[in-house]
């Protein structure tokens, strides 16, 4: 079943001057169709505006579209009474580790979301224990937030939107603002949540590392999904890629480099496993 | 022009019962047209200490010297230290806050009491010296695109002439071409002005692709000082404190263990392309020499 359904979307930013007259608009997305199933992990790649984090507001209704339709577990952002119901699906987790967290402590700052929709406090708990614990930050349960390193923080923010029960969760470029240790525990967080609890994950990122274990990639431009495939399909494009200001894993740039200078390489290596493998070949 | 710390340590609320150590012990001299990396896991102590870099904050021991002259004493020019050390904040987009770009840049040397010309002709300098288009002088610095603006911000500090840039993580959030040229631009910079950069950034690539020496923090202490091909050899100490080695480091230690003489040294994607065909050549040659 497909947990995300956009149909023909776009949508346009209005500018408007002092009096409140429309000045002009940006069209931020433009005619974007593409469905998501059910337990899928995507990867949404595009350089500074290309449209990705717009695209992604609309997935849990921050932003409604100007023409299309975007259905979020069957239901239909457009209508209003739906609103609740598609946050409630899907959950969205932001760059900034520091302006997303509101509790004086960790487990009351998780059970913030569950306690907003009326769950009973024993059933809150359970919730609260078992989010921390899937991102490994029950030890942490009674710290202060302020206290904890980034990636922590982005691992509570994550756990905050886990313990709503979402059946999908979009993460706009989590590790933006984190070092190499928090980057790579919250990735692991997120590849478990898809591994084990099912939820549907969206990743936006700048780095091309964390997509190479997606289930298909998206990628965008003015707009517009300008490919798509899985991470070898799409990665195997380098030049492409370059020409829409992106990059690819380094395994795959040194692989290309190498292929450049007359390695019979295939193309779309994604692992170092791999690339020791084929050069093992070309002996 | 040199600048010196020798012995610095750094307590936050050092009168209180609170008081955390943030810095222990730090000798360090940063030399003329030097580009230095200074990377060090979140809490390590790098931002305690590029505030010392300019007399943001003061020693709790030890001295910070400019030209042989403590920075702390009673009558150094702690104004001119400042215009003289550089340093654009993570985000300096958020700091943005004047009427088109161009007056946003010339704030800084107007406020130094230049006169009119030379505010203007150094704000133009700064802003060629980003790369940033002049058509887009007058323009508001908020209908910018992030990579745009981050360029603004940073000819804003070059508008002071300093002679040592400091810039922390100055590619965060930037798509990968933007990161390249914001760099590139960096190292472009340097190599016309003869300024020493100090590179603070999570991107162990990055560091790699550009800088000539790498200064580790952790637990607010130096743990390596060194060119980048010695500091990404101790691959597993870096990991310890919560960083790593460039991607390439890793796939040639794996080659060397399958038995390929690449030189583990190498951290860029290119540097590693040369070694791995260099030890395909050497390694058809032995085969053939056996058969």
């Amino acid at each position: 079943m497909n947990i995300i359904e956009t149909a023909h979307v776009s949508y346009d930013y209005i500018r408007h001057d002092e009096e409140g007259n429309v000045e002009g608009c940006t069209r931020a997305v433009s005619d974007v169709s593409l469905s998501v199933r059910q337990g899928e992990f995507i990867a949404i790649l595009g350089h500074n505006g290309s449209g990705k984090s717009t695209l992604a507001k609309h997935i849990n209704a921050l932003l409604l579209p100007t023409e299309g339709t975007v259905f979020v577990d069957g239901k239909d952002t457009g209508q209003e009474e739906n609103i609740w119901e598609v946050r409630q699906s899907a959950g969205m987790v932001f760059q900034n580790p520091d302006n997303q967290i509101i509790g004086q402590v960790v487990e009351e700052d998780v059970g913030f979301g569950p306690e907003n929709m009326g769950i009973p406090t024993k059933e809150i708990w359970e919730r609260v224990e078992e989010s921390l614990r899937a991102v490994g930050m029950y030890a942490y349960r009674k710290h202060s937030p302020n206290k904890l390193s980034g990636g922590q923080k982005q691992r509570v923010s994550i756990a905050g939107v886990l313990a709503m029960h979402p059946k999908c969760i979009v993460l706009d470029e989590p590790t933006a603002m984190l070092d190499p240790n928090g980057r790579k525990d919250v990735i692991r967080a997120a590849r478990a949540l898809n591994d084990v609890e099912k939820v549907t994950v969206i990743l936006i990122t700048h780095y091309m590392e964390e997509v190479i274990y997606a289930d298909r990639v998206f990628v965008m431009d003015g707009g517009k999904v300008a490919m798509q495939g899985s991470p070898r399909e799409v990665f195997s494009q380098v030049d492409r890629l370059k020409q829409l200001r992106l990059d690819v894993p380094q395994v795959t740039l040194l692989a290309h480099e190498l292929q450049k200078s007359g390695l019979p390489l295939p193309d779309g290596i994604l692992t170092v496993d791999e690339l020791t493998e084929e050069l093992g070949k070309c002996l | 022009m040199s600048l010196k710390l020798e012995h610095v340590s750094y307590m936050y609320g050092s009168d209180t019962t609170l008081a955390v150590r943030a810095l222990c012990d730090i000798n360090l001299e940063i030399p003329d047209g030097q580009f230095v990396g200074l990377i060090g896991h979140t809490g390590s102590g790098k931002s305690t200490l590029v505030q010392h870099l300019n007399g943001l904050l003061a020693p709790t021991q030890g001295t910070v010297t400019y030209n042989g002259r403590d920075i702390w004493g009673k009558d150094f020019p702690k104004k001119e230290l400042r215009s003289k050390v550089g340093l654009v904040f993570q985000y300096p987009e958020h700091q943005l806050f004047e009427v088109d770009v161009f007056s946003d840049v010339c704030f800084g040397p107007k406020n130094l009491g230049l006169p009119k010309e030379e505010v203007e002709a150094r704000a133009m300098r700064a802003l060629k010296l980003v790369g940033f288009p002049e058509e887009y002088y007058k323009q508001s610095p908020f209908e910018l695109s992030g990579g745009q603006k981050r360029r603004v911000a940073i000819a804003g500090v070059l508008a002071m002439q300093p002679e040592i840039l400091v810039l922390d993580e100055p590619t965060a959030g930037l798509d990968p071409r933007g990161r390249d040229e914001i760099l590139g631009q960096i190292a472009h910079l340097k190599e016309e002005t003869g300024i020493s950069v100090v590179l603070v950034s999570h991107s162990m690539e990055d560091v790699a692709n550009y800088v000539e020496r790498i200064i580790v923090m952790s637990g607010g202490r130096i743990l390596f000082d060194d060119a980048p091909r010695k500091v990404f050899g101790h691959v597993r100490e870096l990991e310890e404190v919560g960083l790593a080695a460039p991607c390439v480091t890793y796939i040639l230690h794996r080659l060397r263990e399958k038995g390929y003489l690449v030189d583990t040294g190498a951290t860029t994607v290119l540097e590693a392309r040369d070694t791995i065909l260099e030890a395909l050549r050497k390694k058809r040659g032995e085969e053939r020499h056996r058969c």
